[in-house]
């Protein structure tokens, strides 16, 4: 897995800048206007985007017979997107606690909000990265835009209702998101395995 | 001994079904596995590289089923797949250091030695490279890991004679070693027959001979002659005609052919041509 993987990094090297560039600019609007929604949605785009990219490259290259003609296990194939993928999620995820160095930004409703994106983050990889495994990197791209577009706006209707429900229900909420992120992580890592393992390459 | 045994494998697809296949490439061989586009022998190969699952049959490399080869095994395989397989963003520097961890055996030594002999740049993008020189990079990398087995798709399509040549010659150097083999898939058939012991020709998904190259030339013949002179040879002298605008031709069976007629050398490309686009008798 490896080999997949540093092939994939270096093969994504040249657009690691603008990820970087993204990931800086929405901090910055999101520490500038205090709204800490416009970085956590970043968080989720990360998550898919590279390990899509890697895919599509690799089609291109038809690197998949390859690495699979050389050794590389469908297992390997399969579980090193996801690890592409956590790679750049994780940290990026992991940046949303910088905010709360503002005193402005310590507040329960945006902690939340952190803990609930991490789960969605996942949530979507976990359902994106099956598909495209599935379709392919030009057919799962629509479906991707469409979730990542139905997350967000199904974060921004959910915020405010669980916000006026107050209470518990913010923490239930994410604590759910975490769960069905973190839970649907190795049961999404099962399909797409069952996936690889019945294609024809 | 076999380094590679083909048993009836079937595939089948909506538009095409491989049907049947069967041959072997001993230890110590170079096998020509020759066909038109189209007639299965990428499919065979990927069946051999367990990159597809068979609905029959199936391939066995060194003696194991396809479908069960260790990392291992696999590292044995110096594989070239036609279209080029390398990440096209990277270098040949960046490809080195990705094969360290693809291949237990690579030898960046070997591999960098190949790309000066083909004149590869070491720091320049696999995608600014030519096609000719992508597929050198490719025969580099399954050159450089120690591998007892080429397995070859198509790696002289699209380049020019003398780049053709020049892989030619990697590939009898690579031959020096009588453990080594390889399997070489081409619709240039000059190029096999250069360099072939034994020759395996797919038509329509299905094996139309797998024998030795010599004892092809032994056994097959051109017959060109008026239709009168054709049918006077017998049925079972002729293996498949042409019909042409002076008479009609013929791929015959030398042996089968009454002693005294004039006949001309077959090729390997008569012999495929004849099979592919003749009539039968």
């Amino acid at each position: 897995m490896k080999g997949t993987f540093l092939k994939d990094i270096m093969n994504l090297k040249g657009q690691m800048l603008y990820y970087a560039f993204v990931i800086v600019f929405f901090f910055a609007v999101g520490a500038i206007t205090g709204n800490i929604y416009f970085y956590a949605g970043v968080s989720i785009f990360c998550g898919v985007v590279a390990p899509l990219s890697a895919i599509a490259y690799d089609e291109k290259d038809n690197w998949d017979k390859f690495a699979l003609a050389s050794g590389v296990s469908r297992k390997e194939l399969a579980f090193s997107r996801y690890a592409l993928g956590l790679s750049l999620f994780v940290p990026v995820w992991a940046l949303s606690f910088v905010f709360f160095a503002i005193p402005s930004f310590r507040t329960a409703e945006n902690l939340y909000t952190v803990l609930t994106f991490g789960g969605l983050g996942l949530a979507v990889m976990d359902a994106v990265l099956p598909l495209v495994f599935k379709l392919g990197v030009e057919k799962a791209r629509t479906v991707y835009i469409v979730l990542v577009v139905a997350v967000m706006a199904f974060c921004v209707g959910a915020a405010s209702l669980i916000g006026l429900a107050g209470g518990y229900v913010p923490l239930v909420a994410c604590a759910a998101a975490l769960a069905v992120g973190v839970i649907g992580l190795p049961v999404s890592a099962a399909v797409s395995l069952s996936v690889y393992k019945y294609k024809d390459f | 001994m076999n380094n590679i045994s083909v048993r009836g494998m079937t595939k089948k697809f909506n538009d095409f079904t491989l049907g049947g296949v069967s041959f072997d490439v001993p230890a110590g061989s170079v096998v020509g596995f020759i066909g038109e586009n189209g007639a299965g022998k990428s499919t065979t190969i990927k069946g051999i590289l367990g990159l597809i699952a068979p609905n029959g049959g199936g391939a066995y490399v060194f003696g194991k089923p396809a479908a069960s080869l260790s990392k291992e095994d696999k590292n044995r395989i110096g594989a070239v797949l036609g279209e080029n397989c390398l990440p096209e963003n990277l270098t040949l520097k960046e490809v080195s250091v990705v094969m360290k961890h693809i291949f237990t055996a690579w030898q960046d030594s070997a591999f960098f030695a190949f790309a000066d002999r083909f004149a590869l740049p070491r720091d320049k993008k696999i995608r600014e490279f030519s096609r000719g020189m992508q597929q050198k990079a490719a025969l580099a990398v399954a050159l450089s890991h120690g591998a007892e087995l080429l397995i070859l798709d198509e790696p002289t399509s699209g380049l020019d004679p003398v780049a053709r040549d020049e892989i030619l010659d990697i590939l009898y150097d690579f031959m020096q070693d009588e453990r080594h083999s390889v399997l070489i898939s081409s619709h240039i058939v000059s190029d096999l027959e250069k360099l072939c012991d034994y020759i395996v020709f797919i038509h329509g998904g299905k094996i139309v001979f797998a024998e030795e190259k010599d004892s092809l030339k032994e056994k097959y013949a051109l017959f060109r002659g008026s239709a009168e002179e054709l049918a006077a040879l017998g049925r079972n002298a002729v293996a498949a005609y042409m019909r042409g605008d002076f008479g009609m031709s013929a791929l015959v069976y030398r042996g089968e052919v009454p002693a005294g007629t004039p006949l001309e050398r077959a090729g390997i490309e008569d012999i495929m041509l004849y099979y592919a686009r003749g009539e039968r008798v």
